[in-house]
């Protein structure tokens, strides 16, 4: 079959799907030109923020947008004055959005992982593991937004003052209480993925190890973690993209990340749109980082180990 | 059947391993009844268990490197109490290797790294040591070509005996087997037995197999014994077991086994 296709395509005139062929415009790879120019362009627009700090990273996308406007004699602002302040502001909204889930996810991983160190252990370890457990139950089973309100308001008394006094551009109190919420919430979710993930390795691999002769340390760290990270890796970018959308409940303390600015701007213009460009910014954040998590997944994968097919 | 029986060609020489009244209680479980079993092994002999499954023959087998920790009884390798507190049972389980049903390779790493593994961060042996080691072993079981293949690109014969390799290239003074050949399809059981039969005849290894083959065990086995609920029954050499087993549950057991074949 395949066979046959080639040959149909290499006797042909220059047929689109060869042209598009050449220049590495195949199936698989569009999507990855698409996304790499993507991510370009925002780095781009970082650059030129450090330089000329009036800049909006998201202009760039805007200029582009207005080149595909210009033959018809247009540009976003001569259509309707309102789109380019609402993309620059939700465009803030989303960066901030990302940064704070991007780091919850990473403390959140560290906490997580020493949990469940403490939960795989055998051992009692003094009480520190019904502790573990205890926490992991408790940020399972109470809504997200609670705990955001407890540690917003909890802390407010130690950090408050501290980080006021800091005095870090962009990092109030309350991103500072959202991100640790978030953090503390997706620790137990992924404590529970790492925990599965060892305990799904099957105790023959254990056996083998032990039985030549590793330690039980060696055979954490050079049988059974490097197979339980495969297990983990594709739950684990499931999480971070629960943590992303997630994290729009931060607004409710007052963070302007990308919900609370559509809300702001709804508001401000009295246009519903805002929040369906708002949730559009959501969306294409998402789904890039399952598209590169995929792809790392893939990279992972080894024969006879279970992975998530693609 | 006295001990002495069993052991006239063996009488002088000092067991590789003993165990006196070895006794395993899981939660609810006597998985080897009280008061327990007594065994000893003697170098360059080649011990096969039988017995129906449940009947504590692995269980057995695991307390003798204790990976099933015994609730009680000791165990002596080369005159070492292995069973006290104070050893390193790590030091000891590099002298006995152990195979399993389920091979137990390690998925993550090629066939090369899998044998490498031990010889690295068990032995710490110099690196060109351990290549020597692994292509010597992978020749034994005539896998050479595999050596940068995944486990799970392998067939199951193919694996089990990497497993072999695996345990061959540490230089056991024992090797365990653990039912080695109950998890391959009929045709790649043979492969595997081969391998074994080359370990004893060509190497002169000591090893303690559990097995069902009993073409197999009539073959190499110099001493067999029959494990039922926990206990062992009945202790002979292979062509008392096999040919004319003088004990009830024995040849109940014996005629069970050929009938499935
Ligand atoms: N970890 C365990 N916990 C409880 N019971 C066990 C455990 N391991 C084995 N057993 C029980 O001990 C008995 C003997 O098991 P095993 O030694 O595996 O038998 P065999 O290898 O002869 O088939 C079985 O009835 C089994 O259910
Ligand atoms: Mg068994």
């Amino acid at each position: 079959m395949e066979n046959s296709n080639e040959k149909i395509e290499i006797q042909g005139p220059l047929s689109t799907n060869r042209r598009r062929r050449a220049l590495g415009f195949t199936n698989i790879s569009f999507g990855w030109w698409i996304l790499s120019i993507f991510v370009l362009l925002i780095i781009i627009g970082f650059i030129r923020k450090i330089f000329t700090p009036n800049a909006n990273y998201f202009d760039v996308f805007i200029w582009i947008i207005n080149l595909f406007l210009m033959p018809f004699g247009l540009s976003l602002g001569t259509i309707d004055y309102r789109a380019p302040i609402i993309l620059r502001g939700l465009a803030d909204g989303a960066s901030l959005t990302f940064i704070i889930s991007i780091l919850s996810v990473v403390v959140g991983f560290f906490l997580a992982a020493l949990l469940a160190i403490v939960l795989v252990n055998k051992n009692h370890l003094y009480g520190l593991k019904i502790l573990a457990q205890m926490y992991v139950d408790f940020f399972r089973s109470t809504p997200l937004l609670v705990q955001i309100l407890i540690v917003y308001f909890g802390f407010a008394q130690i950090f408050g003052n501290i980080i006021r006094n800091l005095n870090i551009p962009g990092f109030s109190y309350e991103v500072f209480a959202g991100t640790l919420a978030l953090a503390l919430n997706t620790a137990a979710y992924q404590a529970e993925i790492i925990r599965s993930g060892i305990l799904a390795i099957p105790t023959g691999q254990t056996e083998a190890a032990r039985g030549l002769g590793l330690t039980s340390s060696q055979t954490m760290r050079y049988v059974i973690l490097p197979q339980a990270i495969r297990l983990i890796v594709p739950p684990l970018t499931n999480e971070l993209i629960n943590v992303l959308l997630n994290s729009s409940l931060v607004s409710a303390i007052g963070v302007v990340e990308l919900t609370k600015m559509s809300q702001t701007l709804q508001a401000k213009y009295f246009l519903w749109q805002v929040y369906l460009i708002g949730a559009l910014f959501y969306f294409v954040i998402a789904y890039t980082l399952s598209k590169i998590t995929k792809k790392l997944e893939i990279k992972l994968r080894i024969p006879g180990l279970g992975v998530a097919n693609d | 059947m006295t001990e002495e029986k069993v052991h006239e060609n063996l009488s002088g020489t000092e067991p590789l391993i003993e165990i006196k009244n070895l006794y395993k209680f899981f939660k609810d479980f006597q998985a080897i009844k009280a008061p327990g079993v007594n065994l000893k092994i003697f170098p360059k002999e080649v011990l096969v268990i039988i017995g129906s499954s449940g009947s504590g023959k692995s269980t057995l087998l695991r307390c003798m490197n204790r990976l099933i920790e015994p609730t009680s009884g000791q165990i002596f390798f080369e005159g070492v109490e292995i069973t006290s507190r104070s050893i390193n049972i790590d030091e000891i389980r590099r002298n006995i290797g152990m195979v399993f049903q389920q091979f137990n390779l390690f998925m993550h790493l090629t066939v090369g790294d899998n044998i490498r593994l031990p010889l690295q961060k068990v032995l710490k042996l110099p690196d060109d040591e351990i290549e020597k080691r692994v292509k010597q072993v992978l020749e034994t079981v005539n896998l050479l070509e595999k050596l940068d293949n995944f486990p799970g690109e392998l067939s199951g014969g193919q694996q089990q005996r990497v497993a072999i390799a695996r345990v061959l290239a540490m230089r056991p003074k024992l090797i365990f087997f653990d039912e080695p050949t109950s998890a391959l399809d009929p045709e790649l059981t043979g492969e595997v037995l081969q391998v074994m039969k080359r370990l004893v005849t060509e190497f002169h290894y000591t090893l303690v197999v559990v097995t069902h083959e009993i073409p197999f065990a009539k073959e190499v086995a110099s001493r067999v014994i029959f494990m039922d609920e926990g206990e062992v029954i009945f202790e002979g050499k292979p062509t008392v077991v096999f040919d004319n087993p003088p004990n009830e549950r024995l040849r109940k057991f014996l005629s069970k086994i050929l009938e499935m074949k």
